[in-house]
């Protein structure tokens, strides 16, 4: 350990570039010859479709399997396609071969649709407002979301929060924002880029 | 219709032009000897209205300038330039342009100021045909882009920089200073000084109705008052003031179509815009930009008349370790509309919004579609209507 320490730097004053000493000793030994390694990378996994059935072609065919990737933009989906199209035919004829899935993939429930309900009425819609006119600090847009059974966007629609209040809000998160270290400013701010180039799609 | 006969038009730009006929006699004699021609095989020898012949050898005082005294180089040079010949072979134009026309697209308004011996007007043509052709193009092979979009692959296809980019690739070079001793092979105008700034030419004001800079500039407006690009042309001329490197080399490359338009022909012009400016590859995809992409979707499913969109999750793995991945689909009905990949399961929602958005705005009927200037050729075939779109989404 001690040693090693201390010829370090000894070896690096003799050689000059002491990295370059070592690798040339090592290259000297070839491991594995290249031509078996080449032949090697250029194999293809096998997959079933390369084996002969009944059901295969008769003729000389091309194999199409492509490896998986995010499928691309390019390829308009059936139900954008204008009427006039020639591929809705095509891909309506494509359909008839290929049986329709039985079960869609899992509905994320977080996300799942609420739908249009139209319960709230308008006296309902004078008490939203009411409400938030009389105690802006007690009757936030969370709490009559909750109360009415209704989104917070459309208690926003309904009214607007005093002045006064903004400011208070702005001000809390500010003071929150001070508090925050190095770290999680950077984790903050990478968060917010992440979500532009998800928006840009790169 | 009329028919536009392209070669007198042609004739009359490269004409000797004898001055008006109001001009008095004199005045004449006086201006010959300091005259420049715009061809070289124009003869000083004219008649004039009275009938009486002059004879410039003998009669006219001889006071020869000096080719420095001039701000651009005569036609006369054209056919002792290299480069000029060069540039005209390595182009492959056709034989009728010749070298005299390709060295007057050289010279920018910023070199010289008379507009019979720069390249302003023959800019204008072919600036003209070049954004109509790409804008025929776009339009065509992607009917339902955005306003926005369209603007930015206009402004890719044929903006400045990038027939900077086509001109630098031609090997065209700029000449240092402009003057009657330089190269016609050479690019001349009056370059911007080191930190003197870009006179964009909106201290004077634009052509736009809004006066004030916090009236709003709506896309639509632009559509309206502004340029191809969408960007605001000003009110000032500013083409005889010292110009940024871009402006020239785009005014050149616009002039060189131009030229060809004039001397060979609408269809000869086409096919040079489709080769040199069409043919460029550009990834339109990557052009766009949302706000609230999953809001916009679902606007685009009621206005069609879709089924509401909904998002699955395809796959997922890790969901529980550092760096989980969820493959979202967004699904109108059973069919899929986007699919989209994240570390969480909100961005992978807006992923894959986007991503259907893209499939709606470029769709394309194809590569090959037809464009409306293909209906101009000889025994074309008759015109099929090509997709026209509602427009963007409003969300």
């Amino acid at each position: 350990m001690e040693t090693g320490l201390l010829r370090r730097p000894v070896i690096d004053l003799l050689s000059g570039r002491s990295q370059c000493l070592f690798a040339l000793n090592t290259a000297a030994r070839r491991h594995e010859s290249s031509y078996r390694r080449t032949k090697h990378r250029l194999n293809v996994k096998p997959d079933s479709s390369f084996l002969l059935s009944n059901n295969s072609p008769q003729q000389d065919h091309i194999v199409f399997n492509p490896p998986s990737s995010a499928p691309s933009v390019q390829h308009t989906p059936l139900i954008f396609l204008p009427k006039e199209d020639k591929r809705r035919q095509l891909f309506a004829a494509t359909a008839a071969r290929t049986p329709a899935p039985t079960r869609l993939p899992p509905v994320i429930q977080k996300f799942k649709p609420v739908g249009v309900r139209h319960h709230l009425t308008e006296k309902d819609i004078e008490e939203i407002r009411k409400l938030r006119s009389s105690d802006p600090f007690q009757w936030s847009a969370a709490k009559l979301a909750r109360k009415f059974n209704c989104s917070m966007f459309f208690v926003k629609m309904c009214c607007e929060a005093p002045e006064e209040k903004k400011e208070l809000e702005r001000q809390k998160l500010e003071a929150l924002r001070a508090r925050w270290g190095p770290k999680r400013r950077r984790a903050r701010e990478d968060m917010l880029k992440r979500k532009e180039l998800a928006l840009r799609d790169e | 219709m009329k028919r536009l006969r392209l070669e007198r038009w042609s004739g009359q730009l490269l004409s000797p032009r004898t001055g008006p006929s109001s001009c008095l006699r004199h005045q004449q004699e006086q201006r010959i000897a300091g005259r420049r021609l715009q061809s070289t095989s124009a003869g000083l020898d004219l008649t004039y209205e009275d009938g009486e012949e002059l004879l410039s050898e003998q009669e006219a005082p001889k006071t020869p300038r000096k080719r420095e005294d001039y701000p651009s180089p005569p036609p006369s040079a054209a056919h002792q330039s290299a480069k000029l010949a060069a540039l005209h072979a390595r182009l492959s134009l056709p034989k009728k342009l010749p070298l005299q026309t390709m060295a007057r697209t050289l010279v920018d308004p910023s070199a010289d100021s008379n507009t019979r011996f720069n390249n302003a007007a023959l800019a204008q043509v072919g600036g003209s045909i070049i954004s109509y052709h790409v804008a025929e193009f776009l339009l065509a092979t992607y009917p339902r882009l955005p306003m926005t979009v369209l603007f930015a692959a206009a402004y890719a296809y044929n903006g400045p920089k990038t027939l900077q980019l086509i001109a630098k690739e031609w090997g065209v070079e700029t000449a240092a200073a402009p003057g009657g001793e330089v190269d016609p092979g050479l690019l001349q105008f009056s370059k911007i000084k080191p930190g003197q700034g870009l006179s964009l030419g909106f201290g004077g004001g634009s052509t736009r109705p809004d006066k004030k800079s916090w009236m709003r500039r709506g896309i639509s407006s632009r559509n309206v008052y502004d340029d191809e690009f969408g960007d605001v042309i000003p009110k000032e001329d500013t083409s005889e003031l010292p110009q940024a490197t871009e402006t020239a080399y785009s005014n050149f490359v616009k002039a060189v179509v131009g030229s060809i338009y004039l001397h060979a022909g609408r269809q000869a012009a086409k096919t040079f815009v489709q080769q040199h400016i069409l043919s460029r590859h550009l990834q339109l995809s990557t052009l766009f930009k949302f706000s609230e992409p999953v809001r916009e979707l679902a606007r685009l499913c009621q206005r069609e008349g879709f089924e509401y969109p909904v998002a699955r999750i395809l796959s997922e793995t890790g969901r529980h370790s550092r760096s989980p991945v969820f493959v979202v689909g967004i699904f109108s009905g059973t069919e899929k509309l986007g699919e989209g990949a994240a570390p969480n399961l909100t961005e992978a929602r807006v992923r894959a919004c986007v991503a259907a958005l893209k499939a709606w705005y470029l769709y394309s009927p194809g590569k090959s579609v037809r464009v409306p200037s293909d209906m101009e050729e000889a025994n074309a075939k008759p015109w099929e209507p090509l997709h026209v779109d509602i427009g963007e989404i409003i969300h």
